[in-house]
């Protein structure tokens, strides 16, 4: 091969390149994602309450759900916890707390499994087969003891690429 | 009419061939633009409002890897000659590259710095310095955040220790617990992952590899203890910021939001340039 025509080749690819990083998508804002959890929770036809304002450890949503002694707190978290020593002022105490990110949920802190479903995720959208937008934010729910409202809702949707208000109308369609 | 392919396949085999340098500066040209142009964003206008936004927040570190990067590709012999293996590759990595995750230009960076590092009988010198700096850009931009995230809370703990350590000596009163730092009842301050040491040590890291490679090729053992000087640097002037931060509210809103942020940026940055040129410069003449 001539070095002109290797030279045009390799022109050709790098702009070409250089057009399909512009198309990477968007990560999730923080407006973005505390809409998409107030989505979430819409669609499980749950109302909420004004949320008080805090710098430190501020709530994306408060819900009240029938059947639970008080409201539940849902506050996005970084995944690696960072915020954890906060989490005995912030959170009520005596509340059951739930971790959710993506498509899973755990029911004690656990920075590693919450790393790993990132890296899966991860590793998926590398080749194109991501189906999650691209974020380290989690969420932490604390319900009032014995609440299990917050078991009984896919979180996922949060994260999901498509808008979260596609997945709400499913949800409220097979409702 | 058939002296038109004629004269094109005569003049394309009398074309010298393209030398093993350029064919890598091509790849490091892909490479270093999907970096660059990898920006999320959800329009056209947000593009070149998050492109610029992205180009003057990366560090001046990361454009010299880039210009070091440039530079000792082309000072390589021009008269080495790309292999098959050579064209293959580069063709493969800049096809990777049509993968729209972002990561794939740092994967692509570090499997670039390998195969150099992978045909070292046939490479000069200078290819081996770009090899390192390829590894150092990439172990900053990508594989140093991703470590990070995995070891986090306990890299922000020891960052505590080491801060809480220096309140419990020298300011009555004052200690730390997990990540938070201070009077339990008073000011205290959480350290958060932007705020840990490590972040500014893999840039560190990098002012050094980049300024070392481009001063002489080949390695001394005595670079070790200016790597070591690097890092200590990063980590008494983050130290000594979160202390200050943890002193008292003024102290924090100068030191976190204010002046003293600017400061501490410029006293990193001229830190580790400083040790990095110093230690580059003294060990040439030592040699």
């Amino acid at each position: 091969m001539s070095r002109t025509s290797l030279r045009a080749i390799l022109a050709v690819l790098l702009m070409m390149t250089i057009a399909t990083k512009t198309q990477v998508s968007a990560n999730l804002s923080r407006d973005k994602f505390t809409g998409n959890v107030l989505d979430v929770i819409s669609a499980h036809r749950l109302s909420t309450y004004p949320v008080p304002t805090r710098d430190l450890l501020p709530a994306a949503a408060r819900i009240a759900a029938p059947g639970c002694d008080g409201t539940i707190d849902v506050i996005p978290v970084h995944i690696n916890l960072q915020e954890a020593p906060l989490f005995d002022t912030f959170v009520k105490p005596n509340s059951t707390r739930l971790f959710a990110f993506l498509d899973k949920t755990w029911s004690s802190e656990d920075r590693i499994g919450m790393r790993l479903t990132w890296l899966r995720h991860r590793l998926l959208s590398f080749v194109g087969l991501g189906h999650f937008s691209n974020s380290t934010t989690g969420l932490l729910i604390a319900s009032p003891a014995g609440c299990a409202a917050a078991l009984a809702i896919d979180w996922a949707p949060v994260w999901r690429s498509q808008p979260a208000t596609e997945d709400a109308e499913l949800i409220g369609a097979l409702r | 009419m058939c002296w038109f392919p004629r004269v094109l396949s005569a003049s394309a085999a009398s074309a010298p061939a393209m030398s093993r340098g350029e064919l890598f500066t091509w790849l490091a040209c892909v490479l270093a633009t999907n970096q660059l142009f990898a920006v999320p964003s959800a329009s056209a206008t947000a593009f070149i409002d998050a492109f610029v936004t992205g180009f003057a927040t990366r560090s001046i570190f990361y454009y010299l890897g880039w210009f070091a990067v440039f530079r000792l590709l082309y000072e390589g012999d021009p008269q080495t000659r790309p292999t098959r293996t050579d064209v293959a590759f580069v063709l493969l990595i800049t096809m990777l590259n049509f993968l729209p995750a972002t990561s794939v230009s740092w994967v692509s960076t570090t499997a670039f710095g390998l195969f150099l590092f992978a045909t070292r009988p046939r490479a000069d010198h200078k290819f081996q310095a770009a090899a390192a700096v390829l590894l150092a850009l990439a172990f900053n931009g990508f594989w140093g955040p991703l470590v990070f995230d995995f070891f986090a809370f306990p890299l922000l703990r020891a960052d505590a220790a080491f801060v809480g350590g220096l309140l419990y000596l020298t300011q009555p009163g004052m200690s730390w617990a997990q990540t938070i730092v201070g009077t339990p009842e008073g000011h205290s301050v959480l350290i958060y992952g932007p705020c840990s040491s490590f972040h500014n040590v893999s840039l560190g890291l990098l002012c050094w590899v980049t300024i070392t490679r481009l001063a002489r090729t080949d390695w001394m053992v005595k670079d070790v203890l200016i790597a070591f000087a690097v890092c200590a640097i990063v980590v008494v002037l983050n130290g000594t910021r979160l202390y200050l931060m943890a002193l008292g509210p003024d102290y924090f809103t100068y030191w976190h939001d204010g002046f003293g942020q600017h400061l501490f940026n410029w006293a990193t940055a001229f830190g580790v340039l400083f040790a990095s040129l110093w230690g580059a410069a003294y060990f040439e003449r030592a040699k």
